[in-house]
């Protein structure tokens, strides 16, 4: 699209570079508040701190290339300038704190003249009240976690950016970093395709009812003749993971009210024999399960799977629910009890509203467990029910290899999960309770 | 309003009986407290009524209904518990429209029964706040309100108070008191607190060990406790209780003190031991007077001053110490040997073999 080509420069130099500028430019605009300048200068001169030393990274390791040569190992010299540039930027920005001028009505005298505390603080509602150099360290921690989040997410932006290359880009060595955007490897994941010889081509090329998919793929040759299996597979795995996560989940929410709430007979016995199903690693029964299925006729249908992952995920939220349910003072209900409602409307409108953190993290572990299940899709599907995750790897198969279908098929599936964690997020990271009922 | 009777009313699990068989008839308006310390079925006895408990034994009779095997919900009573139990995914006024949702009752009915109750509660200005964000008083207020917002015939409280400090406490309590009077709401109430119990009863019921001790007005348990555990539990600090031998209208107290009990209390204690046998006399502490030339020889272990008056511990002979008040200026050393006097009308006499009180003929 834009004919761009760079090769991958070294990694460690531009993640640093990027490291140091973001430490500059966060930690420095607190000095300049402090002092009473404004903090955009702040952002300027602490990003010009930050790629000064990137610049004295890349140095480093340029200079300290024969060394890692010697050694055979370039760990050493990695470390070594990471130790030296990080120096380096905190000796300039306390340069910068030393002898950036104060400029009137704010500082720490001022602070101090306005009824503040003499000494500066930790933690305050008020940032002029909390000492910069506090505030320069949080900057610093902060950094420091967006620089590792962004390195635990390398993996997943590589693939989401392989799905969008042409092949000749998907395989390049040394890989591409910058690369010209295509649409190629998203059509080959969803379409099935022939290989046209030359007249035909043409003749394609001279009709005029061709889509923009159509068009890309007649770049390669090729011409698209229906959908491919993917999308089956990827509507089996919401059906079938969606389904048996909502019976799991309701499922596990009624037993773990009841052992919760009412006194029954072997109760410890149950819960035991519940979890023990979890206590096999399900791998093991996966040929029983499979000799089972067949004579049962559950072989390679929606039910079958449903019914298995249900039962995985049971012991899983009947346990996982029953914590959070025992949490909810059983006064709640009584009072419901008490005003007028049965037992079954004060489940619904108090228990279950107050079990929400619960139930949506249940939902969430039970989702992603049915979803990301393997083994047993492996050995129990073959066409009409068969989910994503055994499919992906079987696009390797023999020849070509369409590694930017295959990202593109991982990358679609990553999707539904993002989605229902995202949505849940919000309960996720909610207490259990705010204290209404006071214990004590 | 209502009258609630319980009829031998039992609790038991397994054998063993967490309420033992029961009678009691609260009247319509009446407040009655369950008093009693902890684990003596006070609350198991507060739960059978509102249903949320079942009964092993007998029957409750709600305005004469038997309610014994209803549910909670068709009972027509409001339950107040101890930590409030508000609906944390509630406002205030959702928390109090609750139960009137639950009678179908339309919008505005419910939008105007709950705005009038806020203003008689007045906690209009705490109506759309969560009640994790309110105060301990008004959380308070909000769980009452939602118990006073249906009318409900009686209101069953389970130490509505405990979970408040110390100071509000005094506060709420009496806004309880007041919205009982104006409300005239059959009442029960439970709480561990005696002087709670003292300052808000009409009628006190003292339990222990999962029975009825005592049933009276907050004076008739004060003065005239049924047992010793009454004498003991009632009043900061309970009655002074002496054990004494009884010969022929002396009482001969440890190290040859004697005290001559009353005339008129000669002829029933006669009777209770036949002339001669083991007593135990109690007594409150503003019931002794301390003066030169009375009876009772003791020394001062301790003097408190509790700002009103003056708190005396006394030794009496064999470790026995007794509390007696004195006025606000009285200063005694310790270790100086004192002598006390007892108004013949506030003593009382216990049977030290049943624990019961011994009732004066003249009364009885």
């Amino acid at each position: 699209m834009f004919g761009i080509d760079i090769p991958l420069p070294d990694f460690w130099v531009v993640y640093f570079f990027i490291f140091w500028v973001l430490v500059g430019s966060t930690a420095a605009p607190v000095v300049f508040r402090h002092k009473g300048h404004h903090p955009l200068i702040g952002i300027v001169v602490g990003a010009a701190v930050g790629a000064l030393s990137g610049i004295a990274f890349t140095l480093l390791l340029a200079a300290l290339q024969p060394l890692a040569d010697l050694l055979d190992d370039p760990l050493a010299s990695i470390l070594v300038s990471i130790v030296v540039s990080a120096a380096i930027i905190l000796a300039l920005l306390a340069f910068v704190r030393r002898f950036v001028p104060e400029s009137g009505g704010a500082g720490p005298r001022a602070v101090e003249a306005a009824g503040g505390p003499r000494a500066p603080v930790t933690y305050s509602a008020r940032v002029d009240k909390v000492d910069p150099g506090w505030q320069s360290v949080q900057a610093l921690r902060a950094s420091v976690v967006i620089m590792l989040a962004g390195l635990t997410l390398i993996p997943v932006i590589w693939m989401a950016m392989t799905a969008f290359k042409s092949y000749p880009d998907a395989v390049a060595s040394p890989p591409k970093v910058v690369f010209d955007p295509t649409l190629e490897g998203i059509v080959t994941l969803m379409t099935k395709r022939r290989n046209l010889d030359s007249a035909q081509i043409a003749e394609y090329e001279a009709r005029d009812d061709l889509n923009w998919a159509d068009r890309i793929m007649l770049k390669s040759g090729k011409a698209i003749i229906g959908q491919s299996d993917y999308v089956k597979r990827l509507r089996n795995s919401l059906i079938i993971a969606g389904t048996s996560t909502v019976l799991s989940v309701s499922m596990g929410l009624l037993a773990a009210y009841a052992f919760s709430r009412f006194r029954v007979p072997g109760e410890g016995d149950l819960l035991f024999f519940i979890l023990s199903t979890r206590m096999l690693p399900p791998v093991v029964v996966t040929i029983p399960i499979f000799l089972m299925y067949r004579e049962l006729g559950l072989y390679d249908t929606h039910l079958g799977l449903i019914a298995l992952y249900t039962a995985f995920n049971l012991s899983f939220s009947v346990w996982l629910l029953k914590g959070f349910i025992d949490e909810i003072p059983k006064e709640y209900e009584e009072a419901a009890l008490v005003d007028g409602y049965t037992r079954l409307q004060a489940f619904r409108r108090i228990v279950m509203p107050e079990a929400v953190t619960g139930i949506a993290a249940t939902t969430v572990f039970c989702f992603i467990f049915a979803w990301n299940e393997y083994a047993f899709a492996l050995m129990l599907t073959t066409d009409k029910a068969r989910t994503a995750p055994p499919h992906i790897p079987s696009m390797i198969g023999s020849g070509v290899v369409e590694w930017a279908a295959i990202a593109a098929g991982s990358l679609f599936f990553l999707i539904p999960v993002v989605i229902v964690t995202f949505a849940l997020r919000k309960y996720l990271l909610r207490g259990v309770t705010f204290g209404a009922i006071r214990q004590g | 309003m209502a009258t609630i009777e319980l009829i031998n009313v039992e609790k038991k699990f397994g054998d063993v009986h967490a309420v033992k068989p029961m009678n009691l008839t609260v009247r319509d308006g009446e407040f009655v407290v369950l008093l009693g310390p902890s684990g003596c079925g006070k609350t198991t006895t507060l739960r059978m009524i509102s249903g949320l408990e079942a009964v092993t034994g007998g029957q409750i009779l709600l305005n004469g209904r038997d309610v014994t095997w209803e549910r909670p919900s068709d009972r027509d009573i409001a339950f107040v518990f101890q930590f409030f139990a508000l609906y944390s995914h509630m406002t205030a006024r959702e928390n109090i429209a609750f139960p009137l949702q639950a009678q179908g009752e339309r919008r505005e009915v419910v939008r105007q029964r709950v705005e009038d109750v806020s203003r008689l509660l007045r906690m209009e200005h705490v109506l759309d706040v969560r009640p994790g964000a309110l105060s301990g008083g008004d959380q308070q207020r909000v769980a009452l309100a939602r118990a006073l917002v249906r009318h409900p015939a009686a209101f069953l409280m389970d130490e509505p108070l405990g979970a408040l400090d110390a100071d509000f406490r005094e506060t709420m309590r009496a806004e309880i008191k007041r919205l009982h009077i104006d409300q005239h709401a059959t009442t029960v109430y439970v709480t561990h607190d005696q002087i709670e119990a003292m300052a808000m009863g009409d009628r006190i019921v003292v339990m222990s060990d999962a029975d009825v001790q005592q049933v009276g007005t907050p004076a008739e348990v004060y003065h005239d406790p049924a047992n010793l555990f009454v004498a003991r539990f009632i009043g900061s600090p309970g009655m002074n209780l002496v054990p004494g031998r009884y010969v022929r209208g002396v009482l001969h107290l440890a190290e040859g003190a004697t005290y001559k009990v009353p005339d008129a209390w000669a002829p029933s204690l006669d009777a209770a031991t036949r002339g001669d046998g083991d007593l135990i006399l109690g007594f409150r502490p503003e019931a002794a007077t301390v003066g030169v030339d009375s009876a009772i020889p003791a020394t001062v272990y301790a003097t408190d001053l509790h700002g009103g008056y003056t708190m005396l511990h006394l030794e009496l002979g064999n470790n026995t110490i007794i509390h007696a008040r004195t006025t606000r200026e009285a200063k005694y050393a310790i270790n100086t040997p004192v002598r006390f006097d007892l108004d013949p009308a506030m003593v009382r006499f216990f049977d030290p073999a049943t624990e019961a009180a011994i009732i004066p003929e003249v009364r009885a």
